[in-house]
C-alpha cells in the first residue's frame, strides 16, 4: 500500500509535467517553430482513443473473454487502411470551411442546419457522458486501491465533499479549461495540447508495457509459462479458444469491430484529434500504420496479465480491471504500482482533456449559441465584444460536463464493468457514422433524411441499450424487460419485433443503425435537396475538385444579395474581437489586391470569407444566422446554385484554358529558342564556308598575280621562262574554274536545286568507263589499277553523270596519294540484296585515325598541309552529298598499314531516287 | 535541325505530363491497394477464417489462436506501411 499524499503528490506533479508540455508546445507554436507539424507527433496523438478503458478494461475483458478484447482495436486498424481515402477527404473539408466539430461537419453538410447540429450534440453528450464518468471511476478505483491495505474493506462511499473522485473531477476540469479555451481561435486548434495528448500516449504506453514486462518476466518465466499453466485451469484454458461455453458469436466480433471502426472517426476527441488538429494531411500517411502498431503494441501483453492475474490471485480473487495495478503490488513493487497508476491517470486525463474540449466546442456553437441568437435583440445589438463570452460559455461547459460525469459516476457507476459502459458509449455515436460518411459521397443527402435517421437511430439506442443498461443496474423499474412495455411481446427493448439470439449490443446496434441508415436515405429520396443542401453537398463531395481553385478564391460562392463592409467587419470583430477581425480584413484586403479594408468589394467572395471565419468561432450554422442578419440576401433557387456551379465551372475551364495557352505559348518560346540557336549555327558555318572558299580562291589568284606581274615588269624575260609561268598560270586559272565550278555545285545539291538526270545505269559500264578516263593519271604516277567486277550487276536507277562524278573523285583521290613506286588501286564492285557497293581500295599511307572524322567535311583535305597533292576539298563533300542523294551512304575504312579504302553502297531503290 | 530540335523538346513535354500522370495514377493505384487491404483485413480477422486458427496448438509456447491474430494483424500494418511509405515516384 502506498501513503495518499504519495499518490496524490505524484499525480499531481505528472499533470504539471504535462502541463509544461503544453507550455513549451504553444510557445513553439507562437515562435512558428511548430513541435506538432510532424506526422509521429499526429498518429501518437490518435493514441487518445485509448483511453483508460483500454488501460484497465481491455485486461477485464480478457480475463473473462479471452481474445474478445481485440475487435475494439482491429476495427480502427481497418478504419486506418481507408484513412488516406476518407480522413483526408474529412480533413480537407473541414480545412476548406472552417469546421471546428463532428456536429459541424454534419450540419454544414445538409444545409448549416442549426437543428441537426443540436442533434449531433445532444447524442454526443449523452453518449459521452458515461465514458467520462468511466474514467473517473477509473481514476478513483485504482487511486483506492493503491492506497487501501491489501484485505482491508473497501471504504465505505463517503460524503460527495470527502470523494476524492469529486476533486478528480474538477481538478481535470480545471486543466482542460488551461489546455483548450484560454483564447479564442477561428481554427479551434490547439497545439499545445496536442502536444501533451502525443506525450500522454507515450507515457500510458511504456507504463504499460513496463508493467506487462514485468508481470511476464519478472512475476512469471515468460509468456511460455503464463500459458502452460494457464492451459492446466480449464477456466483459464477456455479463454484461449473463440468457442467458450457458447458457440462462437461471430454476429458480435463482426459487431464489435464495425462499431470500433466507425467509433475512431465519429467519436467527438477522435474527430478533434484526427480532423480538427491536422497540421497537414499528408501526415495521415504515417497514422495510417503508426497508430494501429500503437494499438498493437499496447494489447501485447494483455493476455498475459489477464492470465497472470488470474493464475496469482485465482478466479474471482481480485478485480480483473485492476489487475495491472494489483499484480505488481501483490508482489511488492509499490514503485511500478505507482507507474502503473500513472499510466492510467495518463489515458484517462488524455481522453477527459480532448472529449471535454471538442464537447465544449460543440455545445457552445450548437446549442448555446443559437439559443442566445434567438433571444430577441442579442443577434442584431450593436454589441460588445462577444469573445470573451465565447469563451465563458466553453469554460462553464466543460465543468458542466465533468460534474455530470462525476454524478453518473456516483449514481451508476458501480454498476458496470468497464467494457460495457465504453461500449455503450460507441454505439450512440456510431449514429453519426451513416448521415457523415454517406454525406462525404453522396449528393442526394438531405437535411430531412439525416435528422431522421438520427433521430431514429438514437432513439432505438435508448430504447434498446441505454434503458436496459440502466434497468440493470437497478435504478431504472426492469419490469419492461422480461415481459415487454405493458406486456407487449414485440417491444422488448433486447428482442425487438421478437429478434432473438443476438446480444444486447449486437441487437441494439443492428436495429439503430438499420433503422438509422434506411430513414437517411429513405427521406432523402422523398424529394429533391433544396437549393443551400444541393451547395453544400457540391462543396463536400467534390471537395477535392474544388478546393484548389478556392484557394485562388475562385471557388463557387452560392449567396447572392446586399452586404456593407463595416457591417461585416463590426460583426466579426464581435464574435472573434476588434483586432482579431481587424487584422483578418487586412489580410483579407492584401489577398484581393486592395490598399484598405474599405475598399474591399462587398461581393459574395467576402460574405462567404467572413461566414467560414465566424464558423471557425461559432459554428456554421450560427455563422449562417448571423451573416445573414447584417447582409440583405435573396432567397436562392436551386436553378440559381446550378447557374453558380456553372459560372464558377466555367471560370475553372477559362484559367484551365488560359493554363493551357500560356503552357504552348511557353513551348513555343523554347521551340524559337531552339531554332534561333539553329540559326546562328548555320550563320557560322556559312561564315566558315565563305572564308574557306576565299583562302582557296586566294592561293590560286595570289600566284597568278605575281606571275603576270613579273611578266610584266621583266619585258626582256626569255621565252622559255615565260612559257613556264603562263603554263603555270593556265594551270592555275583552271584550279579556279574548277574550285567555282564544285562550290557552285555543293550550293545546289545541297538546296536541292541540282537537276538529276536519272536513267538506268549499269555501274561495270560507268566503272570501264571512269577506270578509262582515269587511266591516263594512273600511268603517269606508276601505278596500276584493277577492277574487281562480278560478270553481271543489275542495272540502277541513277543519274549516271552524277555517279561517274563519284567514282572519278575516288579514283583521282586514289592515284593521288598511292607511293611513287609500286602504287596499287583496286575497285571492288558487289551486290547483294539490298543494293550494289563499291570500294576503291589504295596502298598509300592511309588517313590518320584523327583525320578519319573529316575528310567528308567541306575544305578539310587529307595528307599534310605541306606535302599534300592539289584539290578543292570539296571532291568528298559533295561525292557524298550525291550518294546519299540516292538514299546510300559512304565511307572511309583504314587499317593500319593497309591504305586507305573509300566506299560507297547504293540501295536498288531509293524514294529520293524515285521521286527525282 | 531544327525541326528535329523541336521534336525533342515536344518529346520532353511528353515525358512530362506522362510523369504527372503517373503520379495520379500511382494516387489511383495506392488507394486502390489501400482499398483492397481494408477487404484482405475484413475476411481475415473475422469469422470464419480466425476460426481455422482456434486449435488447442501453440507455437513457441504462445496458443496458437491470439499469436495468429496478432500475427495477422501485425502483417496488415506491415503491408499498409510499405504502400504508403514507398514514396509517390
Amino acid at each position: 500500500m502506498l501513503s495518499a499524499p504519495l499518490v496524490i503528490g505524484a499525480s499531481f506533479a505528472y499533470l504539471l509535467l504535462l502541463f509544461g508540455v503544453a507550455h513549451f508546445g504553444d510557445r513553439r507554436a507562437r515562435q512558428g517553430r511548430s513541435v506538432i507539424g510532424n506526422a509521429w507527433v499526429y498518429a501518437l496523438s490518435m493514441g487518445v482513443y485509448c483511453s483508460a478503458w483500454t488501460y484497465f478494461g481491455s485486461i477485464g475483458r480478457a480475463a473473462s473473454l479471452g481474445v474478445w478484447f481485440l475487435p475494439i482495436y482491429l476495427g480502427p486498424t481497418l478504419a486506418m487502411v481507408l484513412a488516406w481515402t476518407v480522413l483526408r477527404k474529412m480533413i480537407r473539408i473541414s480545412r476548406s470551411y472552417r469546421i471546428t466539430s463532428i456536429a459541424d461537419f454534419i450540419a454544414s453538410r445538409y444545409g448549416k442546419s442549426r437543428l441537426l447540429a443540436a442533434l449531433v450534440t445532444l447524442i454526443a453528450v449523452v453518449g459521452i457522458l458515461p465514458y467520462v464518468a468511466l474514467q473517473l471511476k477509473a481514476i478513483a478505483s485504482g487511486y483506492a486501491l493503491l492506497t487501501t491495505a491489501p484485505g482491508a474493506p473497501p471504504a465505505a462511499v463517503g460524503a460527495w465533499w470527502h470523494d476524492s473522485t469529486l476533486y478528480v473531477a474538477l481538478a481535470l476540469a480545471g486543466f482542460t479549461i488551461a489546455f483548450g479555451t484560454r483564447h479564442l481561435d477561428t481554427t479551434e486548434r490547439h497545439e499545445g495540447m496536442v502536444a501533451a495528448i502525443a506525450f500522454e500516449s507515450v507515457i500510458k504506453l511504456l507504463a504499460f508495457l513496463a508493467v506487462g514486462a514485468f508481470v511476464t518476466w519478472g512475476v512469471f518465466d515468460g509468456p511460455a509459462e503464463i500459458f502452460a499453466r494457464g492451459r492446466d485451469v480449464p477456466d483459464i484454458d477456455k479463454l484461449l479458444r473463440l468457442e467458450q461455453d457458447a458457440p462462437f458469436a461471430y454476429a458480435q466480433w463482426f459487431t464489435q469491430m464495425l462499431l470500433a471502426m466507425l467509433s475512431v472517426i465519429v467519436l467527438p476527441r477522435q474527430f478533434q484529434m484526427m480532423v480538427v488538429e491536422n497540421v497537414d494531411e499528408r501526415h495521415v500517411k504515417r497514422a495510417a500504420w503508426v497508430f494501429p502498431l500503437y494499438m498493437l503494441a499496447i494489447n501485447v501483453f494483455v493476455l498475459p496479465i489477464a492470465l497472470g492475474g488470474l493464475l496469482h490471485f485465482g478466479i474471482g480473487g481480485a478485480n480483473p480491471d485492476t489487475f495491472v495495478l494489483s499484480l505488481p503490488l501483490a508482489v511488492g513493487q509499490q514503485a511500478l504500482a505507482l507507474v502503473a497508476f500513472i499510466g492510467g491517470l495518463s489515458a484517462a486525463t488524455g481522453m477527459v482533456i480532448v472529449e471535454a474540449i471538442a464537447i465544449s466546442t460543440m455545445v457552445c456553437n450548437d446549442l448555446v449559441m443559437p439559443w442566445l441568437l434567438r433571444k430577441p435583440g442579442f443577434g442584431s445589438a450593436a454589441g460588445s465584444d462577444l469573445s470573451g463570452m465565447l469563451l465563458g460559455i466553453r469554460r462553464t461547459v466543460i465543468v458542466a460536463l465533468l460534474l455530470l460525469g462525476y454524478l453518473y459516476f456516483r449514481v451508476a457507476g458501480e454498476a458496470y464493468a468497464l467494457v460495457s459502459i465504453g461500449l455503450i458509449s460507441f454505439a450512440a455515436v456510431a449514429q453519426f457514422a451513416p448521415a457523415l460518411l454517406a454525406g462525404m459521397y453522396w449528393k442526394g443527402g438531405t437535411r430531412a433524411g439525416a435528422l431522421a435517421g438520427m433521430a431514429a437511430g438514437f432513439a432505438l439506442w435508448t430504447y434498446t441499450l441505454m434503458l436496459p443498461s440502466l434497468a440493470k443496474s437497478g435504478w431504472w423499474p426492469d419490469a419492461f424487460l422480461g415481459p415487454g412495455p405493458f406486456g407487449v411481446e414485440l417491444l422488448k427493448p433486447e428482442q425487438l419485433l421478437g429478434l432473438s439470439g443476438l446480444d444486447g449490443l449486437t441487437h441494439s446496434l443492428f436495429w439503430s443503425l438499420l433503422v438509422n441508415a434506411g430513414l437517411y436515405v429513405a427521406v432523402s429520396l422523398w424529394r429533391s435537396p433544396s437549393a443551400r443542401e444541393a451547395g453544400q453537398a457540391l462543396l463536400f463531395v467534390d471537395v477535392f475538385e474544388r478546393s484548389s481553385s478556392s484557394a485562388s478564391g475562385s471557388g463557387p460562392v452560392f449567396w447572392r444579395g446586399r452586404a456593407k463592409v463595416p457591417d461585416l467587419l463590426a460583426l466579426a470583430g464581435r464574435f472573434l474581437g476588434l483586432e482579431a477581425a481587424q487584422r483578418v480584413f487586412v489580410d483579407y484586403a492584401k489577398r484581393v489586391g486592395v490598399a484598405r479594408v474599405e475598399q474591399i468589394p462587398p461581393d459574395a467572395q467576402l460574405v462567404q470569407f467572413v461566414e467560414t471565419q465566424l464558423a471557425g468561432a461559432i459554428g456554421s450554422a450560427s455563422a449562417r444566422v448571423m451573416v445573414a442578419s447584417v447582409v440583405e440576401e435573396e432567397q436562392l433557387a436551386l436553378d440559381d446554385v446550378m447557374r453558380i456551379l456553372d459560372e464558377a465551372s466555367q471560370l475553372r475551364a477559362y484559367s484551365h484554358a488560359l493554363e493551357e495557352k500560356s503552357l504552348s505559348l511557353e513551348r513555343a518560346t523554347a521551340e524559337l529558342r531552339a531554332a534561333n540557336e539553329q540559326l546562328k549555327s548555320l550563320d557560322r558555318l556559312k561564315d566558315d564556308f565563305v572564308s574557306s572558299v576565299t583562302h582557296e580562291l586566294r592561293t590560286p589568284l595570289t600566284s597568278i598575280r605575281a606571275l603576270a606581274e613579273l611578266m610584266l615588269e621583266d619585258a626582256g624575260m626569255d621565252a622559255v621562262q615565260r612559257q613556264q609561268f603562263l603554263a603555270i598560270v593556265v594551270g592555275e586559272t583552271e584550279r579556279l574554274t574548277r574550285l567555282v565550278n564544285q562550290v557552285l555545285d555543293m550550293a545546289k545539291i545541297e538546296s536541292g536545286h541540282a537537276e538529276w538526270r536519272n536513267a538506268e545505269v549499269d555501274l561495270r559500264a560507268l566503272l570501264e568507263q571512269a577506270a578509262q578516263t582515269t587511266s591516263e593519271m594512273f600511268r603517269e604516277r606508276g601505278a596500276t589499277l584493277v577492277l574487281n567486277m562480278p560478270p553481271q550487276v543489275r542495272a540502277l536507277h541513277a543519274d549516271p553523270d552524277r555517279l561517274t562524278q563519284v567514282l572519278l573523285n575516288l579514283l583521282s583521290n586514289a592515284a593521288k596519294f598511292v607511293p611513287h613506286e609500286g602504287g596499287r588501286v583496286e575497285v571492288r564492285l558487289s551486290a547483294d540484296e539490298a543494293g550494289v557497293t563499291v570500294e576503291v581500295q589504295d596502298n598509300g599511307p592511309g588517313v590518320p585515325p584523327e583525320q578519319q572524322q573529316v575528310v567528308f567535311e567541306k575544305f578539310r583535305q587529307g595528307g599534310d598541309a605541306l606535302d599534300r597533292p592539289q584539290g578543292t576539298g570539296l571532291g568528298l563533300p559533295i561525292s557524298r552529298q550525291i550518294v546519299e542523294h540516292f538514299g546510300g551512304r559512304m565511307w572511309l575504312r583504314c587499317e593500319p598499314g593497309q591504305g586507305a579504302c573509300f566506299g560507297f553502297m547504293l540501295p536498288w531503290s531509293s524514294t529520293q531516287a524515285e521521286q527525282a | 535541325m531544327g525541326v528535329s530540335a523541336a521534336v525533342r523538346m515536344e518529346r520532353g513535354y511528353r515525358r512530362e505530363f506522362r510523369g504527372a500522370k503517373e503520379t495520379a495514377m500511382f494516387e489511383g493505384l495506392a488507394a486502390q491497394r489501400l482499398l483492397a487491404l481494408f477487404a484482405l483485413g475484413w475476411l481475415m480477422l473475422n469469422f470464419p477464417l480466425i476460426s481455422l486458427w482456434d486449435r488447442r496448438v501453440s507455437v513457441l509456447g504462445i496458443p496458437l489462436l491470439p499469436a495468429a491474430l496478432f500475427v495477422v494483424w501485425a502483417a496488415l500494418i506491415a503491408l499498409v506501411a510499405w504502400v504508403v511509405e514507398r514514396g509517390e515516384d
